[in-house]
C-alpha cells in the first residue's frame, strides 16, 4: 500500500473543518442548540450580520485558495440549519461585480442572484442579480407574492448592465445551491432518523420497520453523492476548470432530487406531527421545492445539461500534484 | 365480466350532478374550514335523504346498494365540494348494526337529516399506527363512564358536536380486546380542546379528557367489543375512502394549468401528463376491484389498500411533477399548485398510511409475514 500525500483525498483542510465548525456553533448558538425543535425563523438583518461576519461571503468573493470549496462547506452548514436568507445567492453574487460588494459581504447590504421574472429574497434584497442569455443585469424589485417556500420572493423586471461574468456567477449559484439544498436534505433525513430511532410503535422503534429505515436510507445515499458533486463543482470552480459550471449544475440537479426525496420521507416517517404547519419538517421541504422552481431551475439544467458524464474522476481535468 | 351501469344508477347520477351544480363553489374537500358551509351543504344533502342512501329502509334510509353513495361522493370529490361526513358513515352504520333500539331513535334521525357533526377520537399521541395499544381509560362508575387521558389529531373536533371515541375499559395488555367506542359530547365538562394547524391549511385537534363523564347509554355496542365493529365499519366504508375522482379533479387541475401556460408543447411535459394519465387511470381500476369485491372480504381489503396506496402515489406523483415543469407560476399561493402539493402529504398519513396499506397487501394478497 502506497503512503505519503493521497492525490484523491475527501478529508477537508483544516481550516475549512473550522469554518463549518464555526458555521455549526453559529448556528446552534443562534438558532438554537435543540435541531428537533428547529422551526421556520423569519429573515433578521441582525442574525444576517452575525452571520457574514464569519467571513463566509467575504470569503466567497477572494481569489483565495480554495475559496469556493470554503463556501460550499459554508453554505452546506447553513443549509443543514435551515438559516434564512440568500446565502447560496450571495455566495454568487461575490462574483457580479457588484458596486457595493463590501457591504453586502459585511452583511450591511443584501444582494441576491436569479433569473426570470422571479426571484428569492428580492422583496428584501438591496442587490438584485438577474442571470439573463445577455450577461448579467441587475433586478428592479416589483410586487412581493405569497410563495410555497416564503423565500421573500418578489417579481422583479431587468435594469442595468453588471459588469460580472454571467457564466461564473450561474456556476457559482448552482454549486452554492446544491450545497444549502443538500446541507437542508441531510438535516431533514437527520431529525427523520431520530425520530425512528425513539419512536416506538407496534412494541418497536419505527427504524425497526424497513418501509421507514429504507426510504431514509436511501435519501441519505443519494445526499452523500450530491454533497461530493457540489464539492467537487466547487474546486473545479476554485481551480477554474472550462466545465465547473456543468459540474456545479449536475450537482445542483442531484442535490435537489436528493433533498426532496428526504423531505418526503421526514414527513412521512413524522405521520401526521410531519403534516403540522408548526412541524419539524414543512418549514424546510418547503424551501427545498421552491429553491428547485425558482430559476435558474433545475428543469432548466435538465433540459441544457450536457449529456456526456465523467468529469468527476478524469484525471485529466483536475491539476497534478506530485507525492511526497 | 360486465362495465354496465343501470338506468336508475344513470338517472341518479345525473340527479347527482343537477343538485351540485349549485355547490360547487363550496370547495370544502381540500379545505374543509368553512364549517357553517359544511353543515348547511349536509343539511341540503339531508332534505334529499342522500346521507342515508345505504341505510336499511327501515332506519330512514333508501337501501340503496353501495354503488350510489359511491357515485355522489366520488362526484363530489370532483367537485372539489365535501367528504362524506362521519357522522352518515361510520357512526351511523356502527349504531344500525350494533346499536340498541333506543340508541337508533336518539341517533339516527339527527345524522340523517345533516343536524349532527362527528369527529373520529382514536389516534392518541403514543397510539398512531398502532391503535391497539390507545390507553385513553374510561372506568365505569356510578355516574356513567369516566374519560381520562389524551387524543390527537382529530379532524375538525373544533366545529363538531360529538366525538367518537375508542378508549381504553379493559387492561392496557388486553390491546384490541379491551376498547369501547363512545359517544362523547365535545362540550363535556373536563374537555379541553386545542386545535392544531396542518400544512394543508385545514385543522386537526388535540382532546385533552379530565375527568369527562360520558353517559352508558353512549356506549356503543358491547364494552371491550369495539375492534370487530370498527373492523365492520371500516369494511362499510371502503367504497368511499378514497374517490377516483379525487384523483382525476388534481390531474385536470395540474394538466389544465400546465395547458394554460403553454407547458404541455413541451415533449418531456406531454410524455409526463401521459404517464399520469394511465395513473389516474389505474386508480379508477383499483376503485372498480373495491365496488366488484364487496361481500368477500379478504378481497375487499386487499383491494382498498390498494386503491388507497395508488390513489395517494398518484396525487402526490401529479402535484410533484407540476413543481417539476418547473414554472415559478407553480409557487405562488394565488396558484392551485402549491396548494396540492401541501395537501397531498398527509393524503399518504390519514385513513391509514402507505406503509400500513402496503403491509396489508403483502399479507394478505401474498401471505408475506411483512
Ligand atoms: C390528515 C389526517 C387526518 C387525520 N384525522 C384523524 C382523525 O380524525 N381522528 C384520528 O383519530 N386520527 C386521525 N389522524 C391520525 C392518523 O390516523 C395517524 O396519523 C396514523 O394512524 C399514523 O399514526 P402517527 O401519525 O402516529 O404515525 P406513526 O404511527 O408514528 O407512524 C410514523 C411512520 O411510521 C410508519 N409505520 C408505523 N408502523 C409501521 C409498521 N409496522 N410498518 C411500517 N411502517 C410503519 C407509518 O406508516 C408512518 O409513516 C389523521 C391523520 C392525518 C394525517
Amino acid at each position: 500500500m502506497g503512503g505519503g500525500a493521497r492525490s484523491l483525498d475527501l478529508a477537508l483542510p483544516p481550516e475549512a473543518v473550522e469554518l463549518e465548525e464555526s458555521v455549526r456553533r453559529f448556528c446552534e448558538r443562534r438558532l438554537g442548540k435543540d435541531v428537533n425543535a428547529r422551526r421556520d425563523m423569519p429573515f433578521s438583518w441582525e442574525l444576517w450580520a452575525e452571520m457574514a461576519a464569519l467571513g463566509l461571503l467575504e470569503m466567497a468573493g477572494t481569489d483565495m485558495e480554495q475559496a469556493q470549496l470554503f463556501a460550499c462547506i459554508g453554505a452546506e452548514q447553513l443549509g443543514y440549519h435551515g438559516f434564512p436568507g440568500p446565502v447560496a445567492q450571495s455566495i454568487a453574487a461575490a462574483a457580479a461585480g457588484l458596486a457595493d460588494w463590501d457591504a453586502v459581504a459585511a452583511g450591511e447590504r443584501l444582494a441576491t442572484v436569479g433569473a426570470g421574472t422571479t426571484v428569492a429574497w428580492a422583496a428584501l434584497a438591496d442587490d438584485i442579480v438577474l442571470i439573463t442569455p445577455a450577461g448579467l443585469c441587475s433586478g428592479i424589485a416589483g410586487a412581493a407574492i405569497d410563495t410555497l417556500g416564503r423565500s421573500a420572493v418578489a417579481e422583479v423586471g431587468a435594469g442595468a448592465a453588471l459588469p460580472g461574468d454571467a457564466h461564473t456567477v450561474r456556476a457559482r449559484f448552482d454549486m452554492a445551491l446544491a450545497a444549502y439544498t443538500g446541507g437542508a436534505g441531510r438535516f431533514l433525513v437527520d431529525i427523520a432518523a431520530d425520530h425512528a430511532r425513539t419512536r416506538r410503535q407496534f412494541g418497536k422503534a419505527l427504524g425497526e420497520f424497513q418501509a421507514v429505515a429504507f426510504p431514509l436510507a436511501e435519501a441519505l445515499m443519494r445526499l452523500d453523492g450530491a454533497q461530493q458533486l457540489a464539492r467537487a463543482a466547487a474546486l473545479a470552480i476554485d481551480a477554474a476548470r472550462a466545465d465547473a459550471a456543468d459540474l456545479a449544475a449536475a450537482a445542483r440537479l442531484s442535490a435537489s432530487r436528493a433533498a426532496l426525496r428526504a423531505a418526503f420521507a421526514a414527513h412521512q416517517t413524522f405521520g401526521a406531527y410531519g403534516v403540522m404547519e408548526e412541524g419539524p419538517v414543512g418549514w424546510l421541504s418547503r424551501r427545498i421545492q421552491e429553491y428547485a422552481v425558482l430559476e435558474p431551475s433545475v428543469r432548466g439544467i435538465r433540459q441544457t445539461l450536457p449529456l456526456q458524464g465523467a468529469a468527476v474522476l478524469d484525471p485529466e481535468l483536475w491539476p497534478v500534484v506530485e507525492e511526497t | 365480466m360486465q362495465l354496465a351501469y343501470s338506468s336508475a344508477e344513470r338517472a341518479f347520477l345525473a340527479e347527482v350532478r343537477a343538485f351540485l351544480a349549485p355547490w360547487r363553489g363550496l370547495g370544502q374537500y381540500l379545505q374543509g374550514r368553512d364549517h357553517a358551509g359544511l353543515r348547511a351543504f349536509y343539511k341540503a344533502l339531508g332534505v334529499k335523504n342522500w346521507l342515508s342512501l345505504g341505510w336499511p329502509v327501515d332506519h330512514g334510509g333508501r337501501g340503496l346498494p353501495p354503488i350510489y353513495e359511491f357515485l355522489l361522493w366520488d362526484e363530489m370529490a370532483h367537485a372539489r365540494i365535501a367528504r362524506p361526513p362521519l357522522s352518515a358513515g361510520i357512526v351511523a352504520k356502527t349504531i344500525i348494526r350494533y346499536g340498541t333500539d333506543a340508541q337508533k331513535a336518539r341517533w339516527l334521525e339527527p345524522i340523517r337529516t345533516g343536524e349532527l357533526m362527528f369527529s373520529l377520537g382514536y389516534s392518541e399521541p403514543e397510539a398512531g399506527s398502532d391503535l391497539a395499544s390507545l390507553r385513553t381509560r374510561a372506568e365505569l362508575g356510578p355516574e356513567g363512564y369516566r374519560i381520562n387521558g389524551t387524543k390527537i389529531w382529530s379532524s375538525s373536533a373544533q366545529d363538531s358536536d360529538y366525538l367518537w371515541l375508542l378508549c381504553r375499559t379493559g387492561e392496557v395488555a388486553s390491546r384490541a380486546a379491551g376498547l369501547s367506542l363512545l359517544i362523547v359530547d365535545l362540550r363535556a365538562p373536563g374537555l379541553r380542546i386545542r386545535p392544531m394547524a396542518k400544512m394543508s391549511g385545514n385543522v386537526f385537534c388535540e382532546l385533552f379528557f379530565d375527568d369527562v363523564i360520558v353517559p352508558v347509554d353512549q356506549r356503543i355496542g358491547p364494552q371491550d367489543g369495539a375492534w370487530k365493529m370498527m373492523n365492520a365499519s371500516l369494511a362499510d366504508e371502503r367504497h368511499v375512502q378514497f374517490p377516483p375522482k379525487r384523483v382525476l379533479a388534481d390531474y385536470e387541475t395540474v394538466r389544465d394549468w400546465a395547458m394554460a401556460h403553454g407547458l404541455d408543447r413541451d415533449p418531456v411535459v406531454r410524455e409526463r401528463l401521459a404517464e399520469l394519465a394511465v395513473d389516474v387511470l389505474e386508480c379508477q381500476a383499483h376503485a372498480l376491484r373495491v365496488l366488484t369485491a364487496q361481500g368477500d372480504d379478504v378481497r375487499a381489503s386487499i383491494a382498498a389498500a390498494a386503491n388507497k396506496r395508488a390513489s395517494t402515489d398518484t396525487i402526490q406523483a401529479i402535484a410533484r411533477a407540476a413543481m417539476d415543469f418547473g414554472i415559478p407560476a407553480a409557487l405562488t399561493t394565488a396558484a392551485p399548485i402549491e396548494q396540492l402539493w401541501r395537501q397531498t402529504l398527509e393524503e399518504s398519513l390519514g385513513g391509514g398510511t402507505t406503509e400500513i396499506m402496503t403491509s396489508i397487501i403483502a399479507r394478505q394478497g401474498l401471505g408475506l409475514k411483512a
